[in-house]
Order: structure tokens, then C-alpha cells, then sequence
């Protein structure tokens, strides 16, 4: 039994000094460059049809607001709280037990008070005790009760746009209040008098246009992909053409646009096209829905709910029987949890998922007739159906970032890790409290993977990063695995950052490396490069 | 009893000393957090500044190794570096070993004989800082230059069709570009 303190020791572990200020006087935040992100752009907003199109900057005294936007925040409260129960139970029930407070990465890397995830919901509760409840009416300050002012708008944007609504803080809370939801309430509230930003309703305004986040033309799409056939077959000798919007195909494919256009997202991607071709899918690609992202989720139910369904729309047009979704982190949370209500009921055309390799049928589909790639992949595994050399990824000592959305979002925890186990010899978890639904943030999601966000995002990353740092010095770790485009673009940079020597790669790019081909086995065209066109065995090319 | 003796007496104290005076640069509720959680994995920023102030103070007081003393400032100033501080208030932390040390051994350093010695620490402690602002500054410059990669990691398929891109199998970039560079 842990040794008790006597109640001396205990008083002396008091600290009697008031803090300097008290946080509800706290306000407005010291807004820096590197820990915001910049603002919609005028002509954005007014494509989209949101409130409030003007040019203005955190940095500046004025930020333009509505003449009534006091009016316009309490009506969209009230309405949101009469809509959502689970909004009206997470401001009211909250004890502040403080089981949340140190289990934000945010918090963790900065030390900044408002960034535990209690205090930051309470920057929202504080305002809906003041001006709605009786009790906050009557007794003020004394039951946790503020008025609106403008200097709470500003306070509301600076830290609701330093939360990446990855629930880590949801999973210890024993009344299970989701301070993710209480953030996108935020958002959706500083939404109705114009404070938002580019680096989010940029790629929804493209998404609604054109299909993708940074507004890829179709015939570009093509091109690109084309490109990332002529390595594949530098790599395995194969001439593979991706087929695009084709009717009656079997399958619908759909990934973040990060995967045919980023770095190192591609060799994820050339990973899903040499699967599909070793198995002769008959899948497609469609150029519209040619985005499984959705930073619709960011911005609010019905922005997300629009994107969203542009997946279905394409699949009825297409006649496909069923739709595969890559390896994306907060699309699947979109899949899981919201499509089934926002943009169901599914196509009549669409059938439950069936892999076609290995009859398998996904019941847990039946509703939304869409799987994730990892699943599906497992399977083909589990099924014998995978001739695989894990010996070809032995340049790699691999482990897994759980990515939140999958992770807590779906709690999609083994089929990757089983996949990789498959592909590669060298895998080692991290520690514990820091993996499945305990995993820590990439500390840029929900639309924070933007430049100027910087500082922030390395604070926010920084205990992922440790825990990398962790593995690396025990097991010699040099490549990160994970399945989520924003985590292919961030998690580099912070490598970079943390633990410079580890490379982060998707599930799909090994999977890929080690897939053999027939005729590598007879000897034809041995497989000596990797997707990255590296060599697959660096010592021997030293050697030679 | 010379005055290095008498620091590796101290040095527990000091060391709790030092590693408090840099808590207090901190929020109040933060600095509470990161002194009483020990899982170096749920207290990462506590963790990194404990190793550090224990390597850098067991590295002044034993042999010195100078690779061993820029890992140790390493792990706090590469924190430090993206945090809420202006660069002083970053490297400050080293000058708060001085004044750590000072109170600890506030009556002994009475003692004129010590004085000697005592300068000589105080610059090595100098030294160290000088040697942490190199590493801030190396980190804040890396921050830019992961802008600019990152932008570039971010567009590579449209960069590469664009043939604007460095790329060993793509071979160089286009003569006007690299003048430009």
C-alpha cells in the first residue's frame, strides 16, 4: 500500500499563494505570430456563403465583428443547445475533477493553463452560465458565470484553433464529456460572426468546387497519378493504369488528396495501386470525390455533411457495389461516426461489403458499405491471400502512431499493427500510455497543419515526438509508421523537429515493398528498389 | 574541503534548487504539473528538464565530455526554443544555476578562499549558456527551414510535373530557377 502523507506533510504541501490573476480576468489572450492561424479570406467566405466576409488579422485591435454579434452568439448557442443533447450534458455536468486537465498535449508542451482541456471547455461553459442559466445571473463570477465581450470572441478563436479535437482528454473522463465536441461548438459559434480560418475553409471551399483540398482539376489527377505509375514501374517493372470514373466497377477508392500529391503520402499511394493490381481489383478512382479528408468536420455538421456526400454521389453515378477509404485519420471518424446519420442512408446500388478475394463479408458495414483499406488488407492477410517478403523492409525498424481519429474515433487499433507485423521484421510498440486510445496528438489535426502555426504545433507534437525519441535510442527506430494524411504531412516536420533521424512512412508503402510479384520470384526483374526508389538493401549496394 | 567537493555535497539541493527556479518561469498551475508527475512520458516537458539539469550539473562537477553537455542543454532549450519566451528568457534557465548555486551555498561562499574557484564556475556556467544560445538559435533556425521543406513536401507532385523541383532521378532545376537561388 502507497505510504500515506501525515497531515503535516500534507499542509505543507499546500501552496498558499493566490495565482497573480485569476483566468476569468485573463482575457484577451497575448495573440503572437506562430500560435494562430491566419483568417479566411474574404472571397472565400463569400464563395461559400459564410457570415461575415471581411479582411481583418488577430493581431489587430479591431477584428470587425457583427454590430450584434453578442446577439447572434447567444441565439446560436440556444440553438445549438436545444439540437444537440450532448452539448447542453457537457456544459452542464462537468465537476471539474481535473482528470482531463494534464492529458492535453497542448497543455503538456506549452504549460498554458487555458490549454487544459477543463479550463478550455470552461472558456465556452463560463459564457453560457453567464447569459443563460439563473444561477450564473444571479451569482456571477462566484457560479463560474461571465458575459460576452468581444475580448471572449478573441479568447474563443485563439484557443479553440489550439485544440485538435483529438479526444485524448474525452477517454479519462469519468463522465465521458467530449472536449472535442465542446470545441467544435466553438468553432461552429465564432463561425456565425465571421472568425475562422484559411488553412480550413480554403480546401472546403476547393472541396465544394472542385473535389480536393488544394482544388486538383481531374485531368491533373490523372496526370499525377500517371507519374506515380512510371516509378512503380521503375520499382517492380509492372505497366499499371489506374482506372478513373469508371461506371460498373466494383469498387469505389477514395483517399485524402495528400496521397497522389504529397511527399511522402505518394509512396502510400503507389502502395494501395500495386495492391489493387496484384489482386486485378476492379476498382476506380472517381476525379470528383477525390478527397477522403474532410475539414468540413472542422467547420461544422453541415459543411461536413455536404462533402461527405459527394462519396455517395459518386458512387451512384459510378454503379459501384461497394467503397474502400485509404489510410485517412479524420475521414474515418466522418465514416464512423457521422455518415450514417449526415448523409445516409446509402445509395440503394451499394451492397454490404464483400471482399472479393476472400468472401469476407463486413457486416460492420452493412450501413455505410464503406471500409477502410487497413481492414481489408488484414483480411487478404489473414486469408493467405498476400505472397509477402518482410525481409525487403529490413532497412527499417518500424512502430505505429495510432492516429486519433482512427484510434479513439473508431478504435481501429489491431489491423494495422497486424499488417505490419506481416510486412516487416522490425516492429517495436511505444509505450503504453502513449499508443491505442491513449495515443498522443500529432499536434497539428483538425486543420492545424498550417506553417504559420509553427511553434504550436512542435509544442503540441512534442510528447508524440518523445515518445518516438523513446523507442529510437531502446530499439534503434528509424521509420514511423501511421495511417492519416495529416500525419504523413506533420509528422516529418516534426521528426525534423524532435528525433531528426526518423523517416514516417504509411502502412500501405510497406505493404507494397514487400508484396512479391511472380515474376520477381523466377528471377526476371528482382526487386532491388524500394517505393522511394532507395535501395531495398543498402549494405549490399555499399558492398558491391 | 575545496569548492568542487563541497558542490558534489550539495549538489541534490542544488540540483532541486535549480530545477525549481526554472519551474517558476512557468504558469503556476504548469510549473505544480510538471514537478509532481514523474512518467516521463505523461510529463514530457518536466521529464526532458529534470535530465537535463541532472547531466549538466553531473557534467560540471565530474569529467566534462562537451558532446555529453550540448545533449544535455539540448533537452531543455529545444523545448524552450517553440515555447512562450523571448530568446533571453529562454537561455535564461543556465543563469538560474547561478543564482541556484549562490543560495545554496550562501554562508560558505563567504569564505574568500572559495573565490577563485568560484569565478572559474561561474564561467563555465557562462559558457554553457553561450553554448545553449547556439542551440536555440540553431532550432529556430531549423523551424524556418521545416517551413519552407514542408511546403515544398506538400506540393512535390505538382513541383515535380512543374519541373521545378531538386531531384537526384529528375536531375536539376531549370537554369532561370537556379539563379534565382
Amino acid at each position: 500500500m502507497a505510504k500515506l502523507p501525515k497531515p503535516d506533510e500534507l499542509i505543507k504541501s499546500i501552496d498558499w499563494t493566490p495565482p497573480e490573476k485569476d483566468w476569468m480576468d485573463d482575457v484577451p489572450p497575448d495573440i503572437k505570430p506562430g500560435r494562430f492561424c491566419y483568417p479566411a479570406k474574404k472571397n472565400i467566405l463569400e464563395e461559400i456563403g459564410f457570415p461575415n466576409p471581411r479582411d481583418w488579422s488577430p493581431l489587430d485591435e479591431d477584428w470587425k465583428l457583427p454590430s450584434n454579434y453578442r446577439e447572434i452568439i447567444i441565439e446560436g448557442m440556444k440553438d445549438r443547445l436545444s439540437k444537440y443533447r450532448s452539448f447542453k450534458l457537457f456544459m452542464d455536468i462537468c465537476v471539474r475533477c481535473g482528470a482531463c486537465a494534464d492529458k492535453c498535449h497542448y497543455f503538456l508542451g506549452s504549460g498554458d493553463p487555458k490549454n487544459m482541456p477543463v479550463l478550455r471547455a470552461e472558456l465556452l461553459r463560463s459564457i453560457y452560465k453567464g447569459e443563460l442559466t439563473w444561477q450564473g445571473k444571479f451569482f456571477g463570477k462566484l457560479a463560474g458565470a461571465r458575459k460576452l465581450t468581444e475580448d471572449i470572441i478573441k479568447e474563443w478563436f485563439y484557443y479553440y484553433y489550439q485544440c485538435s479535437e483529438c479526444r485524448r482528454c474525452s477517454v479519462f473522463c469519468p463522465y465521458g464529456i467530449d472536449t472535442c465536441e465542446v470545441t467544435m461548438m466553438g468553432r461552429e459559434l465564432l463561425h456565425l460572426v465571421g472568425c475562422n480560418t484559411n488553412w480550413i475553409l480554403e480546401p472546403v471551399r476547393n472541396c465544394f468546387k472542385i473535389g480536393n483540398h488544394i482544388g486538383i482539376p481531374p485531368h491533373t489527377i490523372k496526370e499525377i497519378i500517371e507519374y506515380l505509375c512510371w516509378d512503380i514501374e521503375e520499382v517492380t517493372g509492372l505497366k499499371i493504369e489506374v482506372p478513373f470514373n469508371k461506371k460498373g466497377a466494383e469498387i469505389l477508392f477514395v483517399t485524402p488528396s495528400g496521397d497522389y500529391f504529397a511527399e511522402p503520402g505518394i509512396y502510400t499511394m503507389m502502395g494501395y495501386i500495386i495492391l489493387f493490381h496484384y489482386l486485378d481489383l476492379d476498382w476506380t478512382m472517381s476525379t470528383y470525390a477525390s478527397e477522403g479528408g474532410n475539414f468540413g468536420l472542422f467547420t461544422s455538421h453541415e459543411a461536413m455533411a455536404k462533402i461527405n456526400a459527394k462519396i455517395y454521389h459518386e458512387a451512384e453515378r459510378l454503379g459501384v457495389r461497394f467503397i474502400i477509404g485509404g489510410e485517412c485519420g479524420h475521414m474515418w471518424r466522418v465514416k464512423h461516426q457521422y455518415m450514417d446519420t449526415a448523409t445516409g442512408p446509402a445509395p440503394k446500388n451499394l451492397e454490404t461489403p464483400r471482399s472479393p478475394i476472400t468472401g469476407t463479408v463486413f457486416e460492420h458495414a452493412k450501413s455505410t458499405k464503406m471500409i477502410h483499406v487497413c481492414e481489408f488488407t488484414a483480411d487478404l492477410i489473414a486469408h493467405g491471400k498476400l505472397e509477402l517478403d518482410p525481409s525487403r523492409n529490413d532497412k527499417y525498424i518500424v512502430t505505429f502512431h495510432d492516429s486519433c481519429n482512427p484510434s479513439r474515433g473508431m478504435g481501429f487499433f489491431e489491423e494495422p499493427r497486424y499488417i505490419l507485423k506481416h510486412v516487416c521484421n522490425n516492429f517495436y510498440d511505444m509505450p503504453e500510455n502513449t499508443i491505442r486510445e491513449k495515443t498522443f496528438c500529432c499536434g497539428s489535426g483538425s486543420g492545424l497543419n498550417t506553417d504559420e502555426f509553427m511553434e504550436m504545433r512542435m509544442r503540441g507534437g512534442f510528447p508524440r515526438a518523445n515518445a518516438v525519441q523513446y523507442v529510437r535510442d531502446k530499439h534503434g527506430v528509424n521509420m514511423l509508421a501511421c495511417i492519416c494524411a495529416i500525419d504523413r504531412a506533420a509528422l516529418p516536420t516534426l521528426m525534423n523537429y524532435w528525433a531528426p533521424d526518423v523517416k514516417v512512412c504509411g502502412v500501405h508503402e510497406l505493404v507494397a515493398n514487400a508484396l512479391v510479384f511472380p515474376h520477381e520470384k523466377t528471377g526476371e526483374r528482382p526487386r532491388t528498389l524500394d517505393m522511394r526508389q532507395e535501395p531495398l538493401k543498402p549494405e549490399e549496394e555499399e558492398n558491391a | 574541503m575545496g569548492l568542487k567537493e563541497l558542490l558534489i555535497d550539495k549538489k541534490g539541493k542544488i540540483q532541486k534548487k535549480w530545477y525549481q527556479l526554472i519551474l517558476e518561469t512557468y504558469p503556476p498551475e504548469a510549473a505544480a504539473f510538471f514537478k509532481k508527475n514523474r512518467d516521463q512520458f505523461e510529463n514530457p516537458v518536466g521529464a526532458h528538464i529534470g535530465e537535463g539539469v541532472e547531466g549538466i550539473l553531473a557534467q560540471l562537477l565530474g569529467k566534462t565530455d562537451e558532446d555529453q553537455v550540448k545533449h544535455y542543454i539540448d533537452r531543455i532549450v529545444r523545448i524552450r526554443a517553440v515555447q512562450d519566451f523571448t530568446p533571453a528568457d529562454a537561455v535564461r534557465v543556465f543563469p538560474l544555476l547561478k543564482r541556484a548555486i549562490r543560495e545554496v551555498l550562501r554562508d560558505e561562499l563567504e569564505d574568500p578562499s572559495f573565490m577563485k574557484e568560484f569565478l572559474a564556475l561561474e564561467e563555465q556556467i557562462d559558457e554553457i549558456t553561450l553554448k545553449a544560445f547556439d542551440i536555440y538559435h540553431s532550432c529556430r533556425e531549423r523551424l524556418y527551414h521545416m517551413k519552407v521543406e514542408e511546403w515544398k513536401s506538400r506540393m512535390y507532385m505538382l513541383l515535380r510535373k512543374a519541373g521545378l523541383l531538386y531531384d537526384e532521378r529528375e536531375g536539376s532545376l531549370p537554369p532561370q530557377t537556379n539563379m534565382m537561388g
